[in-house]
């Protein structure tokens, strides 16, 4: 397949391809519909796979006369977002249209609603992919816009009330502090568009040649206005509101992808215009490892405080991202490496326990209540395991993923000097730990604390497969943590960090 | 020219206010498009000083005028009178008229801080950006302070109108292909919240966002 496209050709082949398969999903009979999504997610990771070959062989690729640019961390997050959709597209194959629904008429309209929900998903990965390629300022904001219109529908997609209202707040909430991004990609183009000319002033990859150019005001206001509208997105504290009703509504396989990826996308405009700014201008570097510092120690208090299974790990997720910001807050090249190597670990994650939590509300009868749950081990070995893995990567214990990433984290404010920071990551690395053993004690050991729940069965092939993917990904990242080097290694030494 | 644009400028200051503060639904979308057909306007005057900007008039009249009026036009569907708002209206009156006085003067008078060519420190530009500027604090405001669901989306057209006025006074230049992205995203956006709003409206038997307290947050 590699020799049959050309280098240059992969970004818009990976791009247009799961597009092409989301009309595919309309124009196949009813019974392949749900086949035809796998296939394009399954074409969509090969693609991705020789991308990311193409650019450990040869280095970046650009395309479309430099306004799509696909580098070190735009291939690896291309592969991420490939892998992750590939494998909700196997998991949602038996648990949609949700788990027991009784009511005839409900499930004969959410099954007519599937194909939508299909192909949405289809279009929904393009934008992702979009986000990570793109080099131009504006279609930046443009395709981060375009990922939160893409799954608005998917998060309300069961259209009961509940799921309308966490649709509506996401839409809303997203719209509004995005908008504050626009405003600082316009601020950054209109300031660099006199170095640059009109066309060159849009490329994200010549704003590092005129950044000591652009009047320092602008810069902070600039970068500020995205870091408002980005961390929107990413649910970073205090602009995390809409993130627990999202995960919480949302169909499993969604919650799963929009904790693992959706909420991680917009660090990659953080990353390529905090690369360019922070080393100039070290105050930014501080709000930032501040905000995240915050982030991790809001997010952790209200994940305990969550009955809820989905609830508690959405807020777990914005403890998170918090690491993220703390990483990237750092400044230096270590810190930027850290930082997306944690991103890759969590979003592989914490969809493994969203696919857990689905799976355990599958068989429970739709109960996510840790108060209601409880004695599911025995009768999902599978779900059991898998979910241990999650919450042991998750706390950062060797040899998940999870250990590397968070090891990184630490080890980057402690080349920081931030020692506070430091000591407040670690705390929340034993806080996540200390409330990841209580999740596994509360929904798998003891005696099931509902009706029913002695009936409980292992759910279906295609989602245990796809835990099972997410699980073996999470391990063989933490045994060999080295592997991403080839691509996270490029884009760390291209952002010419000290 | 100069003094036209001005005039225009400060005219979508005024129509916001009256899209924020009336309580008939209906008036507040004659309202809009009122705004939008001075956005237009607006924009065309500016082609005086780039060419390439007749596309963006055009572009604003198809999305801003005629698709996004007529998907709120159809959401309202006989509804006109707004849900009460979190604010009275003598106070809310005089809360936008403060907030829009207030910023568009500080911005008018510290413009040459966030425009950085020459050219966007003059007038009309100068003007613009002070304006544009202000219907996002507007807009904002109406999304914090109204319960009715469909003022809310107005707010959100409030602030993508501020944001779209921003780019001609400092980004003129940039390709019609990103504009069109921005504006596609814009007309989306009010498109899949109207859907939601009525999805809601059909359950709740009301458009009031204040009894969306199912969830936690």
């Amino acid at each position: 397949m590699a020799s049959l496209l050309p280098t240059a050709a992969l970004p818009l082949a990976l791009l247009g391809c799961p597009l092409l398969f989301a009309l595919t999903v309309w124009a196949v009979p009813r019974a392949a519909r749900q086949a035809a999504w796998i296939a394009g997610s399954a074409v969509t990771l090969l693609l991705a796979v020789l991308q990311a070959a193409s650019v450990v062989a040869a280095g970046p690729i650009p395309a479309l006369g430099g306004e799509v640019l696909v580098d070190g961390l735009a291939a690896l997050l291309s592969l991420l977002i490939a892998f992750l959709a590939f494998a909700c597209s196997l998991y949602a194959a038996a648990y949609l249209p949700g788990p027991h629904l009784s009511d005839p008429e409900r499930r004969a309209t959410l099954e007519r609603r599937l194909p939508l929900f299909q192909s949405l998903f289809l279009v929904l990965e393009t934008t992702l992919l979009w986000v990570v390629t793109t080099n131009n300022v504006v279609l930046l904001w443009v395709a981060l816009e375009a990922t939160t219109l893409a799954s608005a529908l998917l998060v309300s997609f069961y259209g009961d009330s509940r799921a309308l209202e966490a649709g509506y707040k996401y839409l809303l909430l997203l719209t509004v502090g995005i908008t504050s991004a626009f405003f600082g990609c316009v601020l950054l183009y209109s300031a660099a568009q006199p170095h640059l000319g009109s066309e060159s002033a849009l490329l994200i990859s010549n704003l590092r040649r005129v950044a000591g150019a652009i009047p320092p005001h602008i810069a902070l206001i600039a970068t500020l206005l995205l870091l408002i509208g980005f961390g929107t997105k990413a649910g970073l504290a205090p602009f995390h509101p809409w993130v627990a009703d999202a995960h919480a509504e949302a169909p499993a396989p969604m919650s799963a992808f929009l904790s693992s990826i959706i909420i991680k996308v917009p660090f990659v405009g953080l990353l390529r215009v905090w690369s360019v700014f922070g080393p100039r201008y070290p105050e930014l570097n501080h709000t930032l490892m501040a905000l995240g510092a915050f982030t991790l120690v809001l997010g952790g208090v209200l994940a305990v405080t969550q009955d809820d299974l989905k609830r508690l790990f959405a807020y777990s997720s914005v403890a998170q991202v918090g690491f993220i910001a703390v990483a990237l807050g750092t400044g230096h090249e270590f810190g930027y490496y850290a930082a997306v190597f944690f991103l890759v670990s969590h979003a592989l994650t914490k969809a493994l326990l969203f696919m857990s939590a689905g799976s355990v509300a599958y068989a429970a009868r739709d109960l996510r209540s840790l108060a209601a749950l409880g004695g599911l081990g025995r009768r999902l070995p599978l779900t059991f395991g898998c979910t241990l893995v999650g919450l042991f990567s998750l706390a950062g214990l060797p040899p998940f993923s999870g250990f590397a990433a968070k090891a990184g984290v630490v080890l980057a404010a402690a080349e920081s000097r931030a020692w506070v920071v430091m000591a407040i990551a670690l705390g929340a690395s034993l806080f996540t730990l200390a409330y990841g053993v209580a999740v596994a004690q509360r929904v798998f050991l003891g005696a099931p604390r509902s009706p029913g729940l002695e009936e409980a069965r292992e759910v279906p092939a295609p989602m245990w497969a796809a835990m099972l993917l997410l699980a073996a990904a999470t391990l063989v990242l933490g045994l060999g943590p080295q592997l991403l080097d080839p691509l996270l290694g490029m884009a760390a030494r291209m952002q010419g960090l000290p | 020219m100069e003094a036209l644009i001005r005039t225009l400028s400060l005219t979508l200051i005024l129509t916001s206010f009256v899209v924020v503060e009336v309580r008939s639904l209906r008036r507040a979308l004659v309202a809009y498009m009122v705004q939008a057909l001075v956005m237009v306007a607006i924009i065309a005057c500016f082609a005086a000083y780039h060419p390439a900007l007749w596309i963006w008039a055009a572009t604003a009249f198809l999305t801003k005028f005629a698709l996004v009026s007529w998907m709120l036009s159809r959401s309202l569907q006989g509804a006109d009178r707004e849900c009460p708002p979190l604010v009275g209206p003598l106070t809310s009156g005089l809360i936008v008229a403060a907030l829009a006085a207030a910023s568009y003067s500080l911005l008018h008078h510290f413009a040459t801080f966030l425009a950085t060519t020459p050219l966007a420190q003059q007038e009309p530009f100068r003007t613009n950006v002070a304006v544009s500027l202000t219907l996002l604090f507007v807009g904002l405001y109406a999304i914090v302070t109204r319960r009715d669901a469909i003022k809310v989306v107005l707010g959100v057209c409030l602030m993508e109108n501020g944001a779209h006025l921003s780019l001609v006074s400092l980004a003129a230049t940039l390709r019609e292909t990103v504009l069109i992205g921005v504006t596609t995203d814009v007309v989306v956006a009010v498109y899949l919240l109207l859907f939601l709003v009525r999805g809601i409206e059909a359950r709740l038997g009301s458009r009031d966002t204040s009894r969306l307290v199912t969830l936690h947050g």
